[in-house]
């Protein structure tokens, strides 16, 4: 069994690779949304690529959270689901260290969530006044089969 | 925390919108002329912090820029200029090379050959009236072809101009324009945002404008831009100045800008072009046409005036062109011949008059000497009107009407005269003294000839105010002082002047008269001894002329015996003949053996007989023969328009002479008068090929064949520099459109590939929404 200071300073460290890792994606998902804005479509796409080895790291770390979470279950004789960094806080003495990480990773999980929601908001929008374009630049001539062009099956024969 | 959110999200959206807005914006002035690419210009904005976190403020939309590279813009506009101005000749000078209408029929080229072509059919047969009227119709078509094609190059001059002045009205709207968005542009660029699309449309009316006329631009720091052409300001920071086109009633246009009297000489853009055509190459062509018709009437009329008609000598002539009163003293007669207005010009030389005798065909020729920087045209008409039987005056016009008396005809011919010695001064039946010398005769005023003539012995005193320089005397003075002495009068005795010999001669012939010279101050001075004595005989050697002349410039001959002896008896006798300058050129064998009324051939084409008679080198006979090629080298006639087949003397008015017109037998065709002689219709056929040295030493067929090349050579020029222009245009507008143009295809392939990332990003917004989402329940 793992002792309990040994598992609080572990969880201090994901917790601190966790921030530092949002931190990253949050830089990710700013630029994606500025490159949206710019109309720029290769830097959208080397912000959106840039994401996947975050990504890989964020599942690393979410495995070595469940490890640890096992751990401080099993100290407490307790069911893994039924903990919280949270609750693991409050069951310890006094962790000033891992309060204050914990208050910051809500307030920037909060925040990245709220940022992809609204790059993937602005995307939306984006694509469809994009696919209105595309339509209205590659349609048949024919008023009524907007939704129709982009066919280029047709215009290749 | 969630107001900043949502503020952020909103900036986003918005730039986002105003990104997309730009591409549409782009994609629908993608055909727009003149349109420039715009690109928003994004920026982050600093980022906040919450609770020690330096969290993003997302994005937001700066400016909107034009992307114009102003280098090429300008050059773009400049290029325009050239272009149109080129372009716009290049329509002018087509025009004007099909008005030539060569090669072709109705070409001038063809109609010139066709009317030479018709005077050599009528060389053949130069009295047939059907071929004269043949002639008649070829003049007519030729001047009639110089008339219209400088009717058509007036009317193009003028079309030209009209052109300038409509084309100044488009520049006015232009300037204008352009000086109202200069208003708009400051006025919307003073809120700090880029005015791109008015931008756009300034560049255009720019680019409209330098398509009319040449323009150098200058942008201030306000947005204001300033426009000058030709150094003239045509839009200036507050207002338009109109530029106004005047046009005379020749074509010269006149432009103004504003109120400035000083006109602007626009040389680009298509009115530059139009300047061109009207006020130069137009013009040019038509001094060129009217040189050509020029020397065309000058040397037709000079080969036609000295010319006989078909009806002979003339009995009255009148001259189609006017003498002016240049002077202004309402005198025409004491007008120089130099400065008489005429509208060819007299030169330096000598003109002819044959007066013929109609009842016997017998003529006398009289040679006028005009200098035009002396010869007045009072003395002109003095001397014609001194030929016997001769009546000249100027009409009510100031045109020269010759009449002859009834019985008599004259003409300009350089015919011969086939019994030359009319004064009877080599072997004459008069008893006749020549001088050995030539004038100038050095006398003094007052010296004296004592004579013994048939009628009894008389003196003759020279007055000297009958001389011009008593110490420098002419034969012709000397002759005139005899005779007018009373003295002369009553003595049965003349003096003749031949060229500058004097010669003393009885009044009657015969064997039985004679004279003597007795003595007198002046026998010195004129060669002739003290009881020299003269003595007629009954026959006449009257030599006889024959042949044609066919030297190519005027020259004489001089006949002198070599010594005293019959014709054709006397062993030895020859008959010298002396070349103008007095070398000998031939010496005739007319003594025994020769059969008086034998031809013997003269230098250049004349032949001489001799008839039976006595000639005295002793006595100083001797006769000379004028031998022409032209018997006008002053070429007074065409200066006046006597006897002219052409009349005017521009391309403008020329015409066939209006009696020849009503009557073709009025074509001077002979040179003779006799029918059958072609001598003055073969001069006018040379002057087809005659060099002009007012058309810079060429013939007319070949001046008017460098008239039309020159213009398919500028033709070729023009073309060739606007392609050149063109493809650095075309080169311009390329580099202007991968600057500033939309490129569609750009903008659909990066549409597309939006399309594309968007699945890839969809994908990582889901993964990173569950990741953290499990991550908030764990917190």
């Amino acid at each position: 069994m793992i002792p309990l200071q040994n598992l609080l300073n572990s969880l201090q460290a994901w917790a601190q690779e966790e921030l530092a890792g949002q931190r990253r994606m949050h830089v990710l998902i700013e630029r994606q949304e500025s490159r949206l804005c710019a109309n720029d479509p290769d830097g959208l796409l080397l912000a959106t690529q840039a994401l996947e080895p975050e990504l890989e790291a964020q599942a690393e770390r979410v495995v070595k959270r469940q490890r640890l979470f096992a751990a401080a279950a099993r100290h407490w004789k307790v069911d893994p689901g039924a903990l919280s960094l949270t609750s693991i806080v409050e069951r310890c003495a006094p962790q000033p260290g891992l309060a204050k990480l914990r208050d910051e990773l809500r307030v920037s999980t909060t925040e990245l969530l709220r940022r992809n929601r609204r790059f993937s908001a602005l995307a939306s929008s984006h694509r469809r006044f994009i696919e209105e374009l595309v339509n209205a630049l590659i349609e048949s001539g024919d008023p009524k089969s907007t939704r129709r062009g982009g066919t280029l099956v047709d215009a290749e024969a | 925390m969630s107001n900043v959110g949502l503020n952020i999200g909103l900036k986003a959206l918005l730039t986002a919108q105003t990104s997309l807005d730009n591409v549409g914006h782009n994609i629908s002035n993608a055909s727009t002329p003149g349109y420039s690419r715009q690109h928003v210009l994004i920026s982050a904005d600093p980022a906040i912090t919450v609770r020690g976190l330096a969290i993003g403020n997302g994005v937001s939309a700066q400016s909107i820029l034009r992307t114009v590279d102003a280098l090429v813009q300008r050059r773009l506009v400049q290029q325009q200029g050239s272009i149109s101005q080129l372009n716009q000749r290049l329509t002018g000078m087509s025009q004007v090379e099909s008005l030539f209408s060569e090669p072709s029929d109705n070409g001038l080229n063809n109609l010139m050959q066709g009317f030479y072509t018709s005077l050599s059919s009528l060389s053949s047969s130069p009295d047939d009236l059907v071929q004269r009227t043949g002639v008649v119709q070829a003049a007519q078509s030729l001047t009639g072809r110089l008339n219209e094609l400088t009717s058509s190059l007036s009317s193009a001059r003028k079309d030209n101009a009209s052109a300038v002045a409509a084309q100044v009205s488009q520049v006015n709207t232009l300037t204008t324009q352009i000086s109202k968005l200069n208003q708009q542009i400051a006025a919307f660029e003073g809120g700090g945002a880029p005015a791109n699309d008015l931008r756009d449309q300034r560049d255009e009316a720019l680019k409209s404008l330098s398509k009319l006329v040449n323009i150098s631009t200058n942008e201030g720091p306000d947005g204001y831009v300033t426009v000058l052409t030709n150094g003239a300001l045509i839009v200036g920071k507050t207002k338009a100045y109109t530029l106004s086109a005047t046009v005379s009633f020749d074509g010269t246009v006149t432009i103004k800008a504003g109120s400035s009297p000083k006109p602007v000489n626009v040389s680009g853009g298509s009115i530059g072009g139009l300047m061109s055509l009207s006020q130069n190459f137009v013009p040019d062509l038509m001094t060129r046409l009217n040189a050509l018709a020029h020397s065309l009437i000058g040397a037709s009329n000079h080969a036609h005036s000295t010319g006989i008609p078909s009806a002979g000598p003339f009995q009255s002539l009148t001259g189609t062109n006017s003498v002016q009163d240049k002077n202004n003293n309402g005198d025409l007669g004491d007008e120089l011949l130099s400065n008489a207005g005429l509208p060819f010009d007299v030169q330096g030389g000598a003109l002819y008059v044959n007066m013929t005798n109609r009842s016997n065909g017998t003529f006398t020729s009289t040679r006028i000497d005009i200098d035009p920087a002396s010869t007045t045209v009072r003395d002109l008409l003095t001397t014609l009107n001194s030929i016997p039987h001769l009546n000249a005056s100027l009409d009510s016009n100031g045109r020269l009407q010759m009449t002859a008396n009834s019985g008599f005809g004259f003409d300009f011919s350089s015919r011969l005269n086939p019994h030359p010695d009319t004064e009877g001064t080599l072997g004459g039946g008069a008893a006749s003294l020549g001088t050995s010398g030539s004038e100038p005769f050095s006398l003094a005023g007052g010296d004296t000839l004592t004579i013994g003539g048939p009628a009894g012995a008389f003196t003759v005193t020279l007055d000297q105010t009958q001389f011009s320089d008593i110490t420098k005397a002419t034969a012709a003075e000397i002759a005139a002082a005899i005779n007018s002495d009373s003295a002369t009068a009553t003595s049965g005795m003349r003096a003749v002047a031949q060229d500058g010999h004097l010669f003393l001669q009885s009044l009657t012939t015969g064997s039985t008269t004679s004279f003597t010279v007795n003595g007198g101050t002046a026998l010195g001075a004129l060669g002739w001894s003290a009881g020299t004595t003269a003595t007629g005989q009954d026959n006449s050697v009257s030599p006889t002329l024959s042949g044609v002349y066919t030297g190519t410039t005027n020259t004489s001959y001089t006949l002198v015996p070599s010594m005293d002896g019959e014709i054709g008896t006397t062993p030895g006798l020859t008959m010298d003949v002396l070349d103008a300058s007095g070398l000998r050129v031939a010496s005739l064998d007319v003594g025994s053996g020769y059969q008086p009324g034998t031809s013997l051939a003269l230098p250049t084409g004349l032949n001489i007989s001799f008839g039976v008679g006595s000639v005295s080198a002793t006595n100083g006979d001797q006769l000379t023969i004028e031998a022409l090629a032209d018997s006008d080298t002053s070429h007074m006639l065409v200066a006046l328009g006597v006897n002219s087949l052409f009349t005017g003397t521009d391309a403008a008015d020329i015409s066939v002479n209006q009696s020849i017109l009503s009557d073709p037998r009025n074509f001077a065709a002979s040179g003779s008068g006799a029918s059958s002689d072609n001598t003055a219709l073969r001069a006018l056929i040379d002057t087809r090929d005659l060099p002009s040295s007012a058309l810079g030493g060429v013939s007319t067929g070949e001046y008017y064949g460098n008239v039309v090349g020159g213009i398919g050579f500028e033709i070729d020029s023009t073309s060739n520099a606007s392609q050149v222009e063109q493809t650095l245009l075309d080169s311009l507008q390329s580099t202007r459109d991968q600057t500033s143009g939309v490129n569609m295809d750009e903008e659909l392939v990066n549409m597309l590939r939006f399309q594309q990332t968007y699945t890839a990003a969809s994908r990582y917004i889901t993964a990173v929404n569950s990741t953290n989402d499990d991550l908030m329940r764990m917190i």
